[in-house]
């Protein structure tokens, strides 16, 4: 299982965020580490340095998800962010968008959406 | 306004009577034979042709404030003839004669005849009430501007009197219009400016705007200064306190100082009231911020706990073991998918209170292929629907039943090999019924009794949303299988 891709769940709720590592895990992702607010993520994925982030736009706190991943992007120039956001509104889909995410997913997210996502064949 | 608009004509009506009634007092007068008030004092004197003009002026304005147009412009045409026939007595020196035709002991020749203002104020009264109800507005105008034209002559009869009777009276122009000849006047113009006080200048000092208040409260003072400054003026220059042209330099800089006052003093009126109308703005717009932040956050909500339900469903659906109560779990989760897809395509729209029926079921099938991998299976779905706005309600429901039928489709109308199509339909029957559709071409594998328990709750589902909606369903069986529901539109 050394080829396993990892990942880094940043999530403020802890149902959506459980539900999310057992999907992961499901799908053969490494769950390297969660967090729920914005400075605990950063040092999170500064550690673990995963291949992907899942990363929820709110967040505990006044950061916001693109706050974090302009806080790693010095560090971590190529790491794969992919947004798991439960707004599609206009303004954050437009504040998403200016960090040239890896992918976009609204939730609820499926267990298809999470393979398309990270290149892992679906079936 | 309209209240005031109403107390307007009345106060119109009543100058008509006024009007009338001096004219038909004085024309008593002359008729009886006495020329009592035009022997009395040259204050009350009035002609018996200037007596006979005002009787048909004041039922004149009467009749028009009732509405009765014709006649109206009838007795003002005749006012307008009584004008002519005076001119043509003054043409022809004849200026005795009405007098001596109906008091022979009269000796007032100098009343017999109406003065050249009476005759001037008659012309405008009688051209006022023709045009005051005119169709186009610019003989309103007319209209208006000659009873104002009318209002300014008698002020200077009025004022003149007032200053000094017998400098007005060695005037040619004025000799013979009498004091009551000129209240009435007064009275007359007034209430000609009153017949139609939305067409002429008089809407601004009865409107409910803030110029009109302000005009209400300014208009007396810019009448009343330059009056009392001219008299007191006026008496000084007479007693010989000051030069003329001392006087007349403080009536000058006096008037400019307080009319450059009332100005002064609108304009801050209008800033403090713009100023007010700022804040007031301001205010709605923070309001209106703070609703939309309020909607957003309730929406937010709504679909977070909708995320929530999600991965609970789906942890516990990993927990169980029986494969029935497991599919029930993951159909659930389905089911709330759906819901999540249509807040996500209602909060996506730029305008939420209505969305556009074909983009709506389009964005819904898709993600109803993507859940399900129909795309993967072979299995197409594919939209035609009419460009309808929705109401949200409407859509959810619809929307929730669209979920079913067609994840009923995908999930076993065909073989596990073989794809096939999905088609759904929207369109409008009539003016408010519509009709949507789900067919699909497969051979159908499992009748709805072996499917168990689960699909009986789908089908639950349907009819209780098709109840809801007033609806009726109908199934037929051709290549596939046809839902077709029938519905009121909520538009």
């Amino acid at each position: 299982m050394e080829s396993r891709f990892s990942v880094v769940i940043v999530e403020d709720d802890f149902l959506i965020m459980e539900y999310l590592r057992e999907l992961s895990e499901e799908i053969g992702l490494n769950v390297l580490g969660t967090a729920d607010i914005a400075e605990q993520a950063v040092s999170t994925i500064l550690e673990n340095r995963p291949d992907f982030v899942f990363m929820d736009l709110r967040l505990g706190g006044d950061k916001d998800g693109v706050d974090v991943a302009h806080a790693i992007q010095p560090d971590m120039p190529d790491l794969k962010i992919i947004y798991i956001t439960g707004s599609n509104e206009p303004a954050s889909l437009a504040r998403i968008s200016a960090d040239h995410p890896h992918q976009v997913l609204i939730k609820p997210v499926v267990e298809r959406d999470l393979r398309r996502a990270v290149g892992i064949p679906v079936n | 306004m309209r209240h005031r608009l109403r107390s307007a004509e009345t106060f119109a009506l009543c100058c008509g009577i006024i009007v009338a009634s001096f004219g038909a007092l004085d024309w008593l007068d002359w008729l009886s034979g006495s020329g009592v008030l035009a022997a009395r004092s040259r204050y009350t004197a009035t002609s018996p042709l200037a007596a006979l003009c005002f009787v048909c002026t004041g039922v004149a304005i009467v009749f028009a404030v009732r509405r009765k147009y014709r006649t109206a412009r009838l007795l003002a045409a005749a006012v307008a003839v009584l004008v002519v026939f005076n001119l043509g007595l003054f043409a022809v020196g004849g200026e005795e004669w009405p007098a001596q035709m109906f008091s022979p002991k009269s000796s007032q020749a100098e009343h017999a005849v109406m003065s050249w203002a009476t005759s001037l104020c008659f012309a405008l009264a009688a051209l006022a009430i023709w045009l005051f109800h005119a169709r186009p507005r610019r003989w309103v105008a007319v209209a208006a501007v000659s009873a104002s034209i009318g209002l300014v002559v008698v002020a200077v009869s009025l004022l003149g009197m007032l200053f000094d009777v017998g400098a007005i009276y060695s005037v040619p122009y004025f000799v013979g219009h009498a004091l009551s000849s000129a209240l009435a006047f007064l009275v007359c113009f007034t209430g000609l400016l009153m017949l139609r006080p939305a067409r002429s200048w008089t809407s601004v000092l009865l409107g409910r705007g803030a110029g009109s208040m302000m005009a209400r409260w300014l208009f007396p003072f810019t009448i009343l200064i330059p009056v009392v400054l001219c008299y007191a003026g006026y008496r000084m220059m007479v007693d010989g306190m000051l030069p003329a042209a001392v006087v007349v330099s403080i009536i000058a800089a006096l008037s400019s100082l307080l009319l450059g006052a009332s100005v002064l003093w609108s304009g801050r009126l209008v800033n403090e009231r713009e100023r007010r109308l700022a804040e007031m703005m301001r205010k709605m717009e923070l309001y209106a911020q703070d609703r939309d932040l309020l909607l957003r956050e309730v929406n937010h909500r709504v679909k977070n706990n909708l995320a929530q339900v999600h991965a609970m469903l789906g942890l516990q659906a990993r927990r169980v073991a029986d494969p029935v109560a497991r599919q029930g779990l993951i159909d659930m989760k389905g089911r709330i998918e759906a819901l999540s897809t249509l807040h996500r395509i209602l909060l996506a729209n730029d305008n939420p209170s209505t969305l556009c029926a074909s983009e709506y079921f389009t964005a819904l099938c898709e993600r109803i292929d993507e859940g399900l991998g129909a795309g993967q299976r072979g299995i197409r779905i594919a939209v035609d629907s009419d460009r309808v706005p929705l109401q949200l309600d409407f859509a959810i429901s619809v929307g929730m039943l669209l979920n079913e039928l067609a994840s009923n489709a995908i999930k076993h109308a065909f073989a596990e090999s073989g794809g096939g199509t999905v088609d759904v339909g929207f369109r409008l029957v009539g003016r408010d019924r519509c009709e949507l559709s789900v067919a699909d071409d497969g051979p159908g594998l499992e009748r709805p009794a072996e499917r168990g328990r689960e699909d009986g709750l789908g089908i639950k589902i349907i009819q209780a949303i098709v109840a809801q909606l007033r609806g009726s369903i109908e199934v037929s069986h051709k290549a596939g299988r046809r839902y077709s529901i029938r519905m009121p539109v909520g538009r």
